[in-house]
Parts: C-alpha cells; structure tokens; sequence
C-alpha cells in the first residue's frame, strides 16, 4: 500500500513539470492501438493522411495554446480562419500579387487578434466573452465579404501556393494509394520548435508563463502583462491566418462555414496536451501532439470501419480521461 | 527508476495482448446467397412530367464511351461470393439531415441483400472541406470500392483521382454531374439533373400562379443546391418574373426565424421553393405558426419526407421533386458490387434517377413509402 | 432645487446597484423603442410575437445555464442534452405515451446533468472542459437513442398544443399576433426559478457558491451539493427544451440543439451574470434572450444592403461584446 502511495507520489513528483507526458502516452497507447486493430494503419497513405491534416490545426492549436498558457481564451480563431482565407482569395482574384495578397490576408487576421486583446485587456470582459462574441462578428464579416457563398481561385496557381502547401510529390508517387503528404506538416513542425523555444528559452515565454500564472505577481515583477497578453492574441491571430493561407493553398476554395468549430476542437488539443484552463502551466509540443492524437483516433477509426458517430464521443471520453490525469499529474486542483 | 520503466513495459505488453486478443471483426451475418439484384424496391411511379413549353438545355449524355476503371487485376476475375468491403462518403448524414436516412436505408438494405460490408462517413456538419478530407482517409483504408458524392468537383477532384488511381473503382451518387463535365474519371453520377429540376419546379409554381419566388437553400455552396436555386430563378426570368435566393442553416429553430423575417419584409413573396426536408421542415413550422391558410402561399419542395407527403395530400405543397434517395444508394452499392463481382459496369456516366414530381395525382402511391423508401 | 436633482441621480444609480438586471432591462427597452421607430414592420404584434416565440427554446435552456454560471460553473453539454431529451419524448409520443416520454425527458438529462456536477466536484476538472467533454459524449448517447436516424412524426397529439401550440387567448385578442404556449411555460419557469433564487436559503447557497468559496463553506454551505443540484437543474431544463422543441418541429434530429450552449451563455452574460460567478439573475436571463432575438429580427427587417438576411450572427457577435462592456461599466459606477 505505501509503496504504491509513494510510486504515485513519485510520479507525480517526476512529471510535474513535464505537461506534455499525459499526451505522449495517450499517442503511444492509441498508436499501438489502432497498429493493432485497424487495417492498413502502417500504411504511408494512413500516416500521411494523419500528419497532412492535423499540420492546418495544428498550427493554429500552437497559438491557442501560447494564449492558454498566458491565461486567455480564444473562441474567434474558427471565423478569423475563413475570413483570411476569403481575404486571400479575393484580393488574388482582384489580381493583387500573391504575396502580397498573403500579407493582407495575415494582416487582416492578425488585426482580428489584436482587437481581441485590446477589448480584453482594455474593457476587463472576459476572453471568453470577448472572443465568443467576435466569433459570431468576424463570421459575419466573412459571409458578407464572401456575399454568402463560395471563393474559389480559379487561376493558375501562382508559385507561392507551392511554397506554402505543395504536394511532395516526390515521395507521394512512390506509394500506392499515393499518400498525401504536404510541405504544410513542414511549417506545422518549424513552427512548433519555434514558438516551443520561445516559451521555454526567452525572456517572452517566461512572461507568459508569469502572466497566466499569476498576473498580479507577474506585475509586480515589472512584467507587462497586458501588452503580452495583447500580444499573444496577436500571435493567435497571425498563425491562424497562416494555417487559412497555407489551407486555402492547397483547396483553392472557400466556404462561410469554413473553421466552424476548430475552436473547441483546439482547446481540446491544447487541454490533452496539458494546459491548464486557469493558464499558467502547458507546453506547445503537447498540444502539437494532443491534435496529433486527435487526427490519429479519426484516421484510425475510419480504417476499422467503424461509425463515424462515435469519434465525438470517444474524443470526449479521451478528453476528460486526459484532463483528469493531467491535472493529477501536475498536482493541481 | 527500473520499477517504472519495468511497469511501463508491462503496460504496453498487456495492451498489446489484450489487442491480440480482441475479437475479430463480426463476421457477416446474411448467407453467402446473392440474388441478382432486380428491381429495386418501390419502383418509380410514373411522375407527371410538365409539358416542355421551355426546357432549358438538358444534359445529354455524352456519346464518349463510359469512362474504364483502372485495370485491377491482370484478368478480370468473376467472383459472385466474393467479400466486400465498401466506404461512402457523403457530404451529409443522416443524424443531421433526415433526407440522408433514404439514401442510407438504400445502402444497408442493398448491403444486407447483396452481403456486402458498407462504412458510411460524413461531416458533422455541412463541411466540404471535412468531406474531402475524409475522402483521403476512406482511401488509405483500401476499400475494395468508394461511393462518394461529388457535391463540389473542384475541391474533390485531387482526394477522387487519388483513389482512382490507386486502383478503388468510384461511383458518384446524388450529387454531381457526370465523370465527363465534372472532369473526373469515375464511373457514373447515380442522381438528378438539379439544374432541371429547379428548372420544371419553378415553371410549375408560375402555372399555379406564383408571382415573386425564394429560392430557400439549407446549404450554400452544396454546388448541386445552388444549381437548383440557380434553375428555379431563370424559370421565373424567362416568365419575367423575379425570384432570390435565401440561405437558412440546417438548424430548424434559427431556419423558421429567418424565413419568417424574411417573409414579412417581402410579404409580396408568394412561391417559395425549399431544398429537402431540412428545409421545409422550418418553413411548414413558420407556415402553421404565422397561421396562413394554405393556397395564401404557394410551396413546392424537393424530396420527400412525412411530412411533406402529408402536405401534399392537403394541398398547401404543390409537389414534391422526388430524386429517390433510396434508388441512389441502392444503386451506388450495387454499381460496386457488379463490378467487383462479376465484372459489370455502368453504361452511362449519368445514370438518371430523377427528377421525378410527386403531387396530388400520384402522393398516394408513395405515401407509404415516404421516409423509408422515398 | 440642487437637492433635488441629486437624489433624483442618486436614485438611478441606487437603482442599477440594487440589482444586476437594471442595465439590461434598460439596453432592452432601448433597443426596443430604437427599432420600432427606425425598422419597418417592427412594431406589430406579428414580429414582437415572433421574437418572443424564437427566444423559447434557448430560453428555457438559458435559465439553468445561469443559475449555474451564478454558482460559477459552465455546461457545454446542454446542447446534446435537447437531443437526448427530444428523442426520449419523442420516442414515447410515438408510443403514445407522452406524459412518460415527459417524465424520462427530464429525468435522464437531469441524472446526466448531475454526473457532469459529479466529475466537477470529485475530479477537480474545470467544468468548462468537463462539460465540452460530456457533451460529445452525449451526443454519441442521443445517437445510440436514435437509431441512426431523424425521428419525425406526422399525428399531432394534444399534447404539443399544450406545450408548443398556438397561445389562442393572446392571438384572438392582439390583431396579428402569433405567440405559442411556450411563453406561458417560459415564464412560469422563469419566476419558480427567479423566486428560488432570490428568496429561498438555496438560493442564498447559490450565490454564496459562486462569489466567494471559502466564505461559503466557513459559512457550513455545502459547496458540493449545490454544484451537483445545479448541473442536474440544468441538465433536466435542457431536457425540458428538448420537448418543447419536438412539439414544435414532431421531428427530431441527433444534431438538434447543436450550438445551443454558447448561444445560452452568452444570453446570459448580455442578461448580466458575471462569468466568474457570483452575480446575476434568471431575469436577466429572459432579457438576454429576448434581447439577442430582437436584435435578430431587427437585422433581417432592416434589410440592410450589405448585411444578407442570413447575417444577424454577426449582429449578436457585437451586441454581445456590447452588452458585457455596458454592463461592465454599469457595474463599475455603481
């Protein structure tokens, strides 16, 4: 009895600090898992199809997450997706040069998450409110500059596409089915080391783990909580209008219910990767793999053959189960 | 230290004999007797077709030859038992879209006939961008066949022509154009003509005296929605007559607000053309709680449901554009099947299933059916 | 002279101190007089009756989402607990047994409501994160209820005339109005729950639970017990919801009510309850939905050029933003 009290002691102890583990586990568990009982999961196409489409979310999840850990919320990253996309298109379509029609698109998006930072840190409401409201704002902004309906580019793709989101086509055709690797799990890995150095190595990340931790002993220590949390929110913005850019690459097209619900789905990863919602404590590497894992359990239930229905609620169930061991682990209550 | 990892160790070790240990998939439960698919349950009635005073340009079928799947095998095999293991994939399901529920009782019932072992994937929600990803994820699980719907040509075509090429035979059901104008090599549309039923849909509503339509699409950006919308305001131009589009969401509740704003800033709007049950359901809840009488507006709908059916019988809906959901994915399933089996393909790339008008003439042959297999 | 003019003041601010729902009740009736005089066909009995009739259903699920976010807690789930509590209904009216289908629509949904309340007191998890959790998980239950498939009935029975029908006292009376039944049932439930609220012992608990923890338990609260009560409350009102929503549409879908949740916390918070906890009042929660619904119709009638009937979201996204700000600074100078 007492060495079990002490072996949960020392685990706890061991992991406290290392947010990612409950995540890692989880992805190695299931990995086996579905290598197990799922057919064709070792296959290139599978793997591939896993990688390709957590990398767009993924690297909007690694800004919710630096926002989670600054102690905000941001439930506006879904309707700011498709507004940069829409802006992206549009101003393409309108023959801007594709750079600088990119530029516009992330300046646009990165503008949405400044405002959002500025009404939090200015008004005191709540991100949660805040950002619940600009949701709905920012996707009337982008049904009514989309009148509606569909964007479709409907050019030559210019090279940029390529640059942000080109099939690598090189590996690709060695398999069959060709798998569907793209250059956009590239930017969702660099990205990720980036901004994880970030956190862990400089002075900024420090400050966001001070203001989400504790804002008013992060104050007094002369850390200027409110211009990083307005930053961070611009950071939100920026890398989600990068994933919509890098998407839209890829799709070619645009609709107004574009990103509906990346938000939750985002806060998901980040909480599977061991952010705590009061801030203060998580880690970019594990909500990298916590979507990661995500992706994994859709990839892998579609190759059992299983009903679709069921990966909402077994993604609840991985959530609460991750959720309750994280906040074991990390011994907080 | 060692404890740990020793525990570890025999964690994974005991997850990886519990895995060895699971039961193997269900093994299927209908005898391996194949009869030859006939005729499909519920045979298409013989819908009223309105006198052709102007039809728009029909799509023809093409005379190119129907499109060759890529060769599987050295020499086609016939194999009337052989095991099969389909995927659909639909841009919609029928946990949120109840026209869905047809197609599917078409799918399980054609399954369960022909012993064949059918997935069913869609979003959660109208997402075409999901759907194609999920086309991606049917594909890496090797299915001997996919069933999709193409509901929009351009975003599908790389995630399609990936499948084909790895040798998955596709068929295309409801939503599409045909392998030739959608510019995809798979096999045949198995659906309607939306342009046309929009079309007829809005002629007929002008013969029982609409003056000013709206078009109220549930899916903007459906590529297949929006040609029936697009049908239904040049039936009204061509009579100079004006009709718009209004979009609601597949939410009832917000759907009836909507179309309830709308039709007292409008209150001249007389016609109103819904797209499918998720549509008409919002529109008879506004219907009966702004306490119109029937025959106050004109309504005509597409696909039928209860409902619908009932409505029909009373009056207040003029028609029903029936394109047998049932049919397309019966006949999605059986496409595969014959082809994997026994070496058969389609003959045409559109093989039509509609549009067919269901109204006063002809609801009670399908009033029994409507919902299950109509 | 002066005096006078100051108490007169002094009496507004008193005013909006004493209650939370002052500066809501105000924006209220200020966006009504606004668009009765400024956008067409809003002021008849046909569109206000038509307002109120599309804040019901998220009504009813609002009022247990506040007195929850009073108690300082959220639920994500309600959303999939009007699938869970539609289907049971609905199912049970096929049968012909609706008041059974009644009874099973509010117990289930309140047992499950009170499991979220379970694992928000036993595990620690923030129920934020619990209820987004359960709420898929939920969803996958009405999806095991339903068969696969939508449910929809084509008799009528009394019983959604009763719930959801049309309210013929008020439309004799009003020329052109519309209103259902439903308001009756909103209402009612609005003051049990407001006098609970306000004047019972439990209801102190209530605030007690969300402003101040510690005090509350000094104070011999039973903290736990009063989360646990308030998830299930809210748990059985979306279940409520889900009725109401069937003998509306007799058709039920396993993605009805999807987005529901947030809708309802943000009526809530326009309402005047604070996100932390601690403040607010089921008044204020009809305000906030009567609010949002109204902002809805006005958008759609005003027929603005570049804003499509279908963009009211957008609409509520700011007047949401609005709202809280407003109440903030209320709040502040009072």
């Amino acid at each position: 009895m007492e060495s079990r009290a002490t072996f949960l002691a020392q685990l706890r102890y061991r992991f406290a600090d290392i947010p990612e583990v409950v995540s890692f586990v989880s992805l190695l568990t299931l990995f086996i898992f579905f290598s197990i009982a799922a057919g064709n999961f070792l296959t290139p196409m599978s793997i591939a199809n896993i990688l390709t489409f957590a990398s767009i979310t993924g690297i909007v999840v690694i800004g919710v997450s630096i926002l989670m850990i600054a102690g905000e919320f941001d439930l506006s990253v879904g309707s700011n997706f498709a507004v940069a996309s829409y802006v992206f298109v549009l101003s393409l379509k309108a023959g801007m040069n594709p750079i600088l029609s990119m530029l516009t698109a992330l300046l646009v998006s990165a503008g949405f998450g400044l405002i959002n930072g500025l009404i939090v840190t200015r008004t005191g409401i709540p991100s949660f409110i805040t950002t619940l409201g600009t949701m709905l704002a920012y996707r009337g902004i982008a049904r009514a500059i989309g009148s509606g309906t569909f964007a479709t580019y409907t050019g030559a793709p210019p090279a940029l596409f390529g640059v942000l989101n080109a099939p690598l086509d090189a590996i690709n055709q060695l398999f069959n089915p060709a798998s569907t690797l793209r250059v956009s799990i590239f930017w969702f890995i660099l990205i990720a080391i980036v901004m994880q150095v970030i956190l862990r190595r400089t002075r900024y990340g420090n400050w966001i783990f001070a203001t989400g931790g504790n804002p008013g002993a992060a104050l007094s220590q002369g850390v200027p909580t409110k211009w990083v949390k307005v930053s961070a929110f611009v950071l939100v913005g920026l890398l989600t209008g990068f994933a919509s850019v890098i998407q839209l690459a890829y799709r070619l097209s645009v609709d107004p219910l574009r990103g509906v619900g990346m938000e939750l789905i985002a806060v998901a990863a980040c909480v599977i990767g061991g952010a705590q919602l009061s801030g203060g404590y998580g880690s970019v590497l594990g909500a990298c793999v916590g979507m990661l894992l995500i992706q994994m359990l859709e990839q892998g239930l579609v190759l059992m053959h299983l009903p679709i229905e069921i990966f909402q609620a077994v993604t609840g169930l991985i959530l609460i189960i991750a959720v309750i061991s994280n906040t074991y682990l990390s011994g907080q209550k | 230290m060692n404890k740990f990892i020793r525990s570890a160790m025999l964690v994974v070790v005991c997850a990886l004999m519990l895995n060895a240990c699971a039961p193997a998939t269900p093994p299927p439960t209908a005898p391996p007797t194949i009869p030859p698919p006939t005729t499909a349950p519920a045979q298409a009635p013989q819908p009223t077709a309105v006198p052709p005073t102007a039809v728009p340009p029909t799509v023809a079928p093409t005379k190119a030859p129907a499109p060759t799947v890529a060769p599987t095998a050295a020499a086609p095999a016939v194999d009337p038992n052989k095991k099969l293991k389909l995927v659909m994939v639909q841009h919609a399901l029928c946990a949120w879209d109840s026209f869905w529920c047809v197609v599917q009782k078409g799918i399980e019932t054609a399954a369960k006939q022909m012993n064949i072992e059918v997935t069913v994937l869609g979003p959660d929600k109208f997402d075409l961008e999901k759907t194609a990803t999920l086309i991606d994820q049917a594909t890496a699980a090797k299915p001997d066949g996919i069933g999709l719907t193409v509901t929009d040509a351009k975003l599908f075509k790389d995630p399609i022509n990936r499948a084909i090429k790895a040798g998955i035979p596709v068929v295309a059901y409801n939503a599409g154009s045909g392998p030739d104008k959608d510019g995809i090599p798979y096999l045949t549309y198995i659906g309607q003509d939306e342009y046309q039923g929009g079309y007829l849909g809005g002629l007929r509503m002008i013969a029982a005296g609409g003056k000013k339509g709206v078009c109220i699409n549930q899916q903007v950006g459906h590529a297949g929605l929006d040609l029936r919308c697009k049908g239904f305001v040049d039936a009204f131009a061509s009579k100079n007559l004006k009709a718009a589009v209004l979009g609601i969401t597949d939410d009832p509740a917000q759907s009836q607000t909507t179309i309830s704003d709308y039709a007292t800033a409008n209150p001249d709007v007389d016609a109103f053309l819904t797209l499918g049950p998720n549509g008409a359901n919002p529109f008879y809840a506004w219907l009966k709680a702004s306490g119109k009488k029937a025959g106050d507006v004109k309504h005509g709908t597409f696909d039928l449901s209860p409902e619908i059916v009932t409505h029909i019988q009373d009056g207040s809906t003029l028609f029903g554009i029936d394109q047998q959901p049932f049919l397309q994915g019966y006949n999605a399933v059986m496409s595969l099947a014959l082809l994997l089996r026994q070496n058969v393909s389609p003959a045409l790339p559109v093989t039509a299933t509609g549009p067919g008008f269901v109204d006063k003439t002809n609801v009670a042959f399908v009033k029994a059916l409507a919902g299950q297999y109509r | 002279m002066v005096n006078a003019r100051l108490t007169w003041q002094r009496e507004i601010r008193h005013l909006f101190a004493e209650s939370s729902v002052a500066g809501p009740l105000f924006t209220l009736i200020f966006v009504f007089i606004l668009s009765s005089l400024f956008v067409p066909h809003f002021f008849s009995w046909r569109t206000v009756s038509g307002i109120v009739n599309a804040a019901t259903l998220t009504g009813i699920v609002t009022i247990g989402v506040t007195l929850l976010m009073i108690s300082g807690e959220f639920d994500l789930s309600v959303g999939s607990l009007i699938a869970v509590g539609g289907y049971l209904f609905g199912q049970q009216c096929a049968h012909n047994s609706p008041l059974l289908g009644l009874a099973l629509a509010f117990l289930i949904p309140g047992f499950l409501g009170a499991l979220n309340g379970l694992i928000r007191v036993r595990t620690g998890i923030p129920s934020f994160i619990a209820t987004l959790g359960t709420g898929f998980i939920f969803r996958g239950a009405a999806w095991i209820l339903s068969g696969g498939s939508m449910l929809q009935l084509t008799d009528k029975l009394p019983i959604y005339d009763i719930f959801n029908g049309r309210f013929n006292l008020l439309d004799d009376l009003l020329p052109g109005a519309n209103f259902l039944t439903s308001l009756l049932w909103l209402l009612g439930t609005v003051l049990v729950f407001q006098y609970v609220l306000v004047r019972t012992r439990y209801g102190n608990h209530v605030f007690a639970v969300g402003g101040q923890v510690e005090a509350a338990t000094a104070q011999g609260v039973n903290v736990e017990r009063v989360k646990v009560i308030n998830f299930a409350i809210s748990g059985a009102l979306a279940g409520f919801a889900g009725v109401f929503t069937f003998c509306q549409f007799q058709t039920m879908r396993v993605a009805s009510g999807s987005g529901t949740e947030l809708t309802a916390i943000a009526s809530a918070v326009v309402g005047g309850a604070l996100l932390a906890g601690g403040s607010g009042s089921i008044w204020g929660a009809l305000i906030g939905v009567l609010l949002i619904s109204m902002l809805r119709t006005a958008v759609v009638l005003l027929n603005i050029p570049f804003i499509p009937a279908d963009n009211f979201e957008a609409i509520v996204g700011v007047t949401i933003v609005g709202a809280a700000i407003f109440n903030n600074w209320v709040r502040q100078r009072t």
